[in-house]
């Protein structure tokens, strides 16, 4: 299948998760605003996905050298940083007036933050991981970017009231916060094992980025009105399709063998 | 931005909040995947969804507490008291399955006398394991930890929804807080732990300063955040 | 889902409820298959093959079971939000986001035990723990030809299903009777009293569970120390 390169670099990672994301937030509620209606706002759903990769890459380069408390933990660590930063953000904007600004704030806090939490990890704890400050940063402004993102999604625009009432007092940050949580962490959980590849595990995250696209618009349909849900639901189940017959395809060109039913290995019996 | 003396108190209740999850993470037995196989003491999973499922009851109870009263004590006691009651049924649950259905002897390989029933230990160690069960210190141990986890989850919720007067978006800003304590916690602890009589339970002064250093970063963004009336721009 | 079937649309509170625990079963037939594909193709250098058949017949029930349980979990939080008195001021997915947390891990600790004591390894003899030189052991041929996933599993999700019930019911049942019952606003200590009673009687249980074990299966026999029993 053309169009996946074999090893894609962390720094190059980086940038594609940042700048997908901000310009799949921007565009959404730019386009939104220009016509006046909440149509556009599955561009945002996508440009999530862009986090989540950056997310589920830091994951495996985070865990492969083995922190003792299983991955799950990673995924809630970064969620937790990221609800927090994409609320400071989104709430500083406004307050200055400027909620476009609010990811920008968000994503630097929550990028200072990570780096922080690695400092902490390595000085204070003594894990000595090489890139503990690296993947730490980048799993703490993964998390920010998807909940931003797909807060975006949900309610139509930036601003901070609007998210509020939309997103946070309807209680479907948990949504997000859990979706988010699974496409980040469930990618390397799903994969570990001594012949990991990273393209399997990474499409592996889109794949469930993409059954988070189709939870967000469900939740849109309280939210917006049916259009723009129906939109968010049918994007994000093609989205899933498509990248769930890739990982199958993977699946089997990694496998010793994949066979329709049968007895154990000859070498294990 | 309003700063006041309260605000100086807010900050200071998140901080002590956050600490209290970290330690309380720490008195918390739990054994990973041996303990599930009866190979060693504990509770048979991880330290996070541990802390996280009691803390999170107590953060649940307190919430329910929080609407019909303004005062820090009761809000306090019913968070502590409804994480210990998670923590306590799950341990009972898994006592009630090793004594008679698995068939194992509580025992710890890490003391040699129970420091609070005085029973002997190794007798009851079946060799190439490192004890089985829930013996009585690492109830104790574990119940204590959960009523710090709720504890420190209610302390956070508290300030926060006196600043910004919204529970739900308090609750989920309050369970990033916990989480991102429980998790540097849990690094520290490196997989298992008994309880207080463990002797890896003396690391607890680094998870003290780490969780100290981000609960103050966090404590810091969370008193800027204020309800915001009208918003101009995009 | 619920809530936006709840809110938007005005159903029935059981209906809402079936439909999204529906959706989160569909989720989780996801996430299941992804990660045993991902695993097995992980552990190709061990000679793991991927079962296909395994998928096929393994995965319906898994999504059946998640279905049950997220309509218990979405029942509990409509009933604390809707029909309770002193209504809990969380929305619904925030409620359910936290006894699903916990569900999980009071699932992995109590259900998990039987998974290895009883079935996994059979030379375990009863009445002691699990040897680590026995981890390897693991039953593999069956009555009848070879065990997979759910022959090893069934006696695990017959008792320790029901007994993370019992676990999570306990736990849901203690915390939201004492308010329901005293209310919080005049009699808050009352609450938190009963409150302490339970976990003060839960202790002392405990107690009781490890005497009666200490005294049934008795010290190890081949103890060569100098403590005494």
């Amino acid at each position: 299948m053309a169009g996946w390169p074999t090893k894609l670099e962390p720094q190059k990672l980086r940038i594609y998760g940042i700048v997908g994301s901000l310009i799949g937030i921007y565009l959404a509620v730019v386009l939104n605003q220009a016509t006046g209606s909440t149509v556009f706002s599955f561009i945002a759903a996508i440009g999530a996905l862009f986090g989540v990769v950056m997310g589920a890459n830091a994951v495996r380069r985070v865990c492969a050298y083995g922190i003792g408390t299983g991955v799950p933990s990673i995924g809630m660590l970064s969620l937790g940083m990221g609800i927090v930063a994409a609320l400071f953000g989104l709430n500083l904007g406004a307050q200055f007036g400027m909620d476009w600004l609010g990811p920008i704030i968000a994503l630097i806090y929550s990028l200072v933050f990570g780096y922080v939490v690695g400092l902490i990890a390595n000085r204070v704890m003594g894990f000595n991981i090489p890139v503990m400050e690296e993947g730490l940063t980048d799993l703490s402004g993964a998390g920010t970017l998807a909940i931003v993102a797909w807060s975006v999604a949900i309610s139509g625009s930036l601003s901070y009231n609007t998210i509020v009432t939309d997103v946070f007092n309807t209680g479907f940050i948990a949504i997000i916060f859990i979706c988010g949580g699974l496409a980040i962490l469930h990618p390397f959980n799903a994969n570990l094992g001594p012949d990991e590849k990273q393209d399997r595990t990474l499409i592996n995250g889109v794949m469930v980025g993409g059954l988070s696209i189709v939870a967000t618009g469900i939740c849109a349909l309280l939210t917006q009105d049916l259009g723009s849900s129906i939109i968010q639901i049918v994007v994000g189940f093609a989205i899933w399709y498509y990248f769930f017959v890739w990982y199958f395809r993977l699946a089997k060109r990694d496998a010793s063998a994949v066979v329709g039913t049968g007895l154990l290995p000859p070498s294990a019996l | 931005m309003n700063f006041g003396p309260e605000t100086i108190v807010y900050l200071l209740e998140i901080i002590v909040g956050g600490l209290l999850v970290g330690i309380g993470v720490h008195f918390v037995p739990v054994g990973g995947a041996p303990a599930a196989m009866a190979q060693a003491t504990g509770i048979g999973t991880g330290t996070v969804q541990l802390a996280a499922g009691s803390g999170l009851t107590g953060l649940l109870a307190a919430g329910l507490m929080m609407s019909v009263t303004d005062n820090i004590w009761p809000i306090l006691a019913t968070g502590a008291v409804g994480a210990m009651i998670m923590m306590d049924a799950t341990m009972l649950t898994g006592s009630w399955i090793y004594a008679y259905a698995v068939g194992a002897p509580f025992a710890s390989a890490k003391v040699n006398y129970d420091p609070i029933t005085k029973f002997s230990q190794p007798p009851y160690v079946a060799p190439g394991t490192v004890g089985q069960g829930i013996p009585t210190v690492c109830f104790v141990s574990g119940t204590i930890g959960a009523a710090m986890g709720g504890i420190g989850g209610a302390m956070i919720y508290y300030p926060l929804v006196l600043i910004n007067g919204n529970p739900a978006e308090s609750a989920i800003f309050a369970i990033g807080i916990f989480f991102v304590n429980a998790v540097l916690a849990s690094w520290n602890i490196q997989g298992t732990i008994e309880g207080f009589h463990d002797p890896k339970f003396k690391k607890w002064p680094k998870a003290f300063k780490s969780c100290l250093v981000a609960s103050a970063i966090l404590a810091l963004v969370a008193v800027l955040i204020i309800p915001v009336a009208t918003s101009g721009g995009v | 889902m619920a809530y936006v079937m709840i809110t938007a649309y005005g159903m029935p509170l059981i209906f809402a409820a079936a439909a999204g625990a529906a959706l989160a079963a569909l989720f989780d037939g996801v996430m299941a298959t992804s990660a045993y594909l991902g695993r097995s193709a992980s552990q190709a250098r061990f000679n793991q093959w991927i079962y296909l058949d395994i998928l096929r017949y393994t995965t319906p029930s898994i999504m059946a079971h998640v279905w049950i349980t997220s309509f218990c979990i979405v029942t509990v939080s409509i009933i604390q939000v809707y029909l309770l008195t002193p209504h809990h001021p969380f929305p619904i997915p925030v409620i359910a986001l936290v006894w699903g947390l916990t569900v999980g891990a009071i699932g992995s600790s109590v259900g998990d035990i039987h998974y290895g004591g009883e079935r996994e390894f059979q030379w375990r003899l009863f009445g002691q723990g699990l040897n680590t030189m026995l981890s390897g052991q693991i039953v593999r041929k069956a009555e009848a030809g070879l065990r997979n996933s759910i022959d090893n599993a069934w006696f695990c999700a017959k008792f320790g299903g029901p007994c993370t019930g019992m676990g999570f019911g306990l736990t849901v049942f203690l915390d939201n009777w004492r308010t329901a019952v005293f209310d919080p606003v005049t009699q808050a200590a009352a609450a938190i009293a009963m409150g302490l009673f339970f976990v003060i009687t839960m202790n002392c249980y405990n107690f009781y569970c490890e005497l009666s074990a200490r005294r049934k299966y008795g010290p190890y026999p081949g103890y060569k120390g100098d403590i005494a029993a």
